[in-house]
């Protein structure tokens, strides 16, 4: 709040801003904290306060840990201006794999090495390919996206009933259960990306590059290092959301981790993130999105929305506010030549 | 003579970029049947004033009006239906594109039958205009992109042409085309004139003005200073009109000492390009190097070697600076960052040969671009973060940049540059050019840069701003910093300079020493 204060008197001082410039300015902020404090109020009252019972705050928290765990590492893609559309066909790759060695070898650590070495390499193969062929981001992406897809679906078919089942599921049942472990990871992930994102190089370099490749450059900002940096670290969190994923569904199918990349996307943006990167690219979106996401899908399932209409309603939601962060054009200022 | 007939008049015609006025109530007439010269210095208003008439900028204040009707174009397709038509200076052509394609674009619709557009038949009509001004070396159905930018710009002119235009405006063209291509646009523009058409010609080529134009009309600094007739041409004093200001007050630096330190921080020895030819150049501790010249002479492109963005064909730019620290060093660095104490960086000095921008940043170069806004600031972004990008290596402690040292350095660029701003958190788009382009400066020498180069450092400020980047500039000489300053704005290089070298054609023609007699008049003709 002191923070907004500060920025609200600051605004007042300069001569030049226009009026209405302070929710033009915090459009972002307004959205984020406004869908989130709606989305809380609009379900506790629906509900009638259910939807904070301990049960379901349980299941939120299993919901939700993922989804931030894959937002906090892909937002940093994303600040550098990359829109990232591959992630559910990477974690379903991860996935399958996770519980083919499992099947295999029942060793967990070995497991989760191989997802995150795995991510790690489609992201850094999009990103690599993006940059030696000047490529957009979005259409590598959209490669990397098919292959692993394919790639699962080709396995599963060849699977008896096309799925992959795992042996012992004990193994990685804490993932889908144990609500205590979900929160110590979800709290690492979101602690580490936030000190890399906020603190160091790595994401405000990203954030410079989002917003201006040429001035970055010449500001000393190695763009393709950074990207092939950024693509890492959502390499890794991908990695580790595959797992959860497997946890979730307890076995394989060629579905697997589907509409992850898209669950992303929404709740970042619900969130209050700017999907064209660069500085407006909050990592708090990374968090606070994710939970008003899984609350509204969650909400609207307790409150006894028919489940057919879930989707259509948050589709509905998410055009709205769409609509409502759409940077209005630009004012053009002419420069003399 | 017969009266000529008035086709266009602008009544206190003025442009303001933010605060910086490039036109100035400018009261200017063309006739039908004549070709009339628009001649003066990079950023007197030349270029301005024929793109608020082909309604590519918009007018501040004041009036056009078409013979007694107002004329108040919104964009160039007003003007073209006006039958006003321009040739601009950089290439207006569409890549990709057939030939004929880009003659009839936005007027396909003439082509079509029931919706579909006869191809042939626009080739063909493109092919007989191309051959109505003589041009055989060009098929009206090949993709632009087979030819070279001489031929680009002749497919532009037939555009032009096409609509039959009253008013014909060719904005610095020639410069790029070979004697050819010029003799081909006089002649267009003689058989404009004898059909009784207008024609505005803008041109840096004093010679080839005189030549060509019935009148000609000076501007400088934005205001039209006089109009000629052909008989009163003169070269010297069109040259007088051109560059005769006044420098009020102490707007310079007033000492003309050229004296510097031995060191050679920056050099380029024999350094070509595509465009730059043989480049020898060495700039030492405590000098600034003025670099002149015409847009197209390579300056700008010097400014780019020095930053290691452009690549060089032969020859080598090297750079002094502080060696690299060692591990340990740097180990020592943080710790001493992280208990608050100072870390003296070795006396070591070693030459960095320049080939990249990170060969550049290792040796404290700092460069500010000729396009500010777009190529050295972020301007979506925050003045801090602006601020701080560049120094981003300095400021981390063991990898990790504390806010508090960010906050110290910016707020130390902010008071010491005098940057008016709200917070440091005000975003940079929000400030004035002048302020903006504080925030460059403050970039780099916070950063610890002993090498800076500035394109055109004073472009888009007023004189305010203007007189506090000079003290700003002298005081970093004072201090020892090797200044490279690239302006096509020759009292700003004359009152500032050590040195300046003029360059024409990639080629440095002549350089002066700095001196109280030298004036823009002993300079100007080794540039045109």
């Amino acid at each position: 709040m002191e923070k907004f204060m500060k920025s609200n008197a600051a605004v007042k001082e300069d001569p030049g801003s226009v009026k209405g410039s302070f929710i033009k300015t915090h459009r972002g902020t307004s959205i984020q904290y406004a869908s989130f404090i709606f989305v809380i109020v609009l379900f506790y009252v629906l509900t009638s306060g259910e939807i904070f019972s301990v049960y379901n705050i349980k299941t939120l928290v299993g919901q939700t840990t993922p989804l931030i765990i894959a937002s906090v590492g892909v937002i940093f893609v994303f600040a550098n201006g990359s829109v990232d559309i591959a992630s559910g066909a990477v974690a379903g790759l991860c996935a399958m794999t996770s519980a083919l060695i499992l099947n295999a070898t029942e060793s967990l650590p070995l497991a989760i090495t191989v997802s995150i070495a795995i991510s790690v390499i489609m992201y850094l193969f999009s990103t690599v390919v993006s940059i030696k062929f000047r490529l957009v981001f979005t259409i590598a992406s959209l490669a990397v996206m098919f292959m692993a897809r394919g790639v699962v679906t080709y396995v599963c078919s060849l699977m008896p009933s096309t799925i992959i089942s795992l042996d012992n599921y004990n193994i990685i049942k804490d993932f889908k259960t144990n609500t205590t472990l979900q929160i110590i990871l979800m709290t690492s992930a979101v602690l580490i990306c936030w000190v890399l994102f906020s603190f160091t190089k790595i994401g405000k370099q990203s954030r410079a590059v989002g917003d201006n490749a040429v001035s970055a450059q010449q500001s000393g900002v190695k763009i393709d290092k950074n990207k092939i940096i950024c693509a890492l670290i959502a390499g890794i969190s991908i990695g580790i959301v595959s797992i959860f994923s497997l946890a979730r569904a307890g076995s394989v199918t060629k579905n697997i981790g589907s509409g992850m990349e898209m669950d992303i996307m929404v709740a970042m943006i619900l969130g209050g993130m700017s999907l064209s990167g660069g500085s407006k690219s909050k990592f708090s979106a990374a968090v606070i999105g994710p939970i008003t996401f899984r609350l509204l899908s969650n909400g609207m399932t307790m409150a006894g929305v028919p489940t057919a209409y879930v989707s259509l309603l948050r589709g509905i939601i998410f055009l709205l506010i769409v609509f409502a962060t759409l940077q209005q054009s630009k004012d053009i200022i002419e420069m003399p030549r | 003579m017969m009266e000529k007939k008035l086709f266009l008049r602008t009544k206190e015609l003025t442009k303001q970029f933010g605060e910086v006025t490039a036109v100035d109530n400018v009261d200017m007439e063309i006739y039908l049947g004549e070709i009339r010269g628009l001649i003066g210095e990079n950023g007197s208003g030349k270029s301005t004033i024929s793109s608020m008439i082909s309604g590519i900028y918009s007018v501040t204040s004041g009036k056009m009006f078409l013979g007694d009707k107002p004329y108040k174009p919104v964009s160039p397709s007003d003007a073209r239906t006006e039958r006003i038509s321009m040739i601009v200076q950089e290439t207006g052509t569409i890549d990709h594109l057939t030939v004929a394609e880009n003659i009839f674009l936005g007027s396909e619709k003439n082509f079509c039958k029931f919706g579909w557009l006869d191809n042939a038949a626009m080739i063909g009509e493109a092919q007989k205009t191309l051959s109505a001004i003589g041009v055989t070396d060009i098929n009206a159905a090949d993709s632009i992109d087979r030819y070279n930018f001489e031929q680009h710009k002749i497919v532009e002119i037939v555009k032009a042409l096409y609509c039959e235009p009253l008013l014909f405006i060719v904005d610095e063209t020639t410069t790029v085309l070979s004697q050819d291509g010029r003799l081909k646009i006089y002649e267009i523009m003689r058989n404009l004139k004898a059909q009784g058409k207008a024609v505005l010609f803008i041109s840096h080529d004093l010679q080839e003005l005189m030549e060509v134009c019935d009148c000609l009309t000076v501007l400088r600094d934005g205001k039209l200073i006089a109009n000629m007739e052909k008989a009163e041409f003169d070269e010297n004093r069109i040259k007088q009109t051109m560059v005769g200001r006044e420098l009020k007050g102490n707007f310079y630096r007033n000492d003309y000492d050229p004296a510097c330190r031995s060191d050679v921080m920056l050099s380029l020895t024999r350094v070509s390009t595509k465009l730059l030819k043989n480049i020898n150049l060495e700039v030492h501790a405590g000098e600034i190097v003025g670099l002149g010249g015409l847009s197209g002479s390579g300056i700008h492109d010097i400014g780019k070697v020095c930053f290691g963005m452009e690549s060089v064909t032969s020859g080598t730019v090297k750079a002094r600076a502080v060696r690299r620290l060692t591990v340990s060093e740097k180990m020592q660095e943080n710790l001493s960052k992280l208990r608050g104490k100072p870390f003296s960086l070795p006396a070591e000095m070693v030459d960095y040969t320049i080939y990249s921008i990170s060969a550049a940043l290792n040796a404290n170069i700092g460069y500010i671009s000729k396009d500010r806004d777009k190529e050295t600031l972020i301007l979506e972004s925050s003045i801090s973060d602006n601020l701080n990008l560049s120094a981003l290596e300095r400021l981390q402690v063991f990898g990790f940049i504390p806010p508090s040292a960010e906050r110290k350095f910016a707020d130390r660029q902010i008071d010491g540059l005098r940057i008016k701003c709200s917070s440091r958190r005000q975003m940079v788009k929000e400030l004035s050019g002048g302020n903006k382009q504080k925030i460059s400066f403050g970039k780099w020498i916070g950063n610890d840069s002993k090498i800076l180069v500035f394109d055109s450092p004073t472009r888009g400020v007023d004189i305010g701003v203007k007189t506090t980047m000079y003290q700003l500039l002298y005081d970093l000489k004072k201090q020892g910093y090797a200044i490279v300053i690239i302006s096509e704005e020759l009292p700003e290089l004359i009152g500032m300079s050590d040195k300046i070298c003029i360059l024409k054609n990639g080629e440095i023609t002549k350089t002066f020493t700095r001196s109280l007699d030298l004036t823009d008049s002993m300079i100007i003709e080794y540039m045109i």
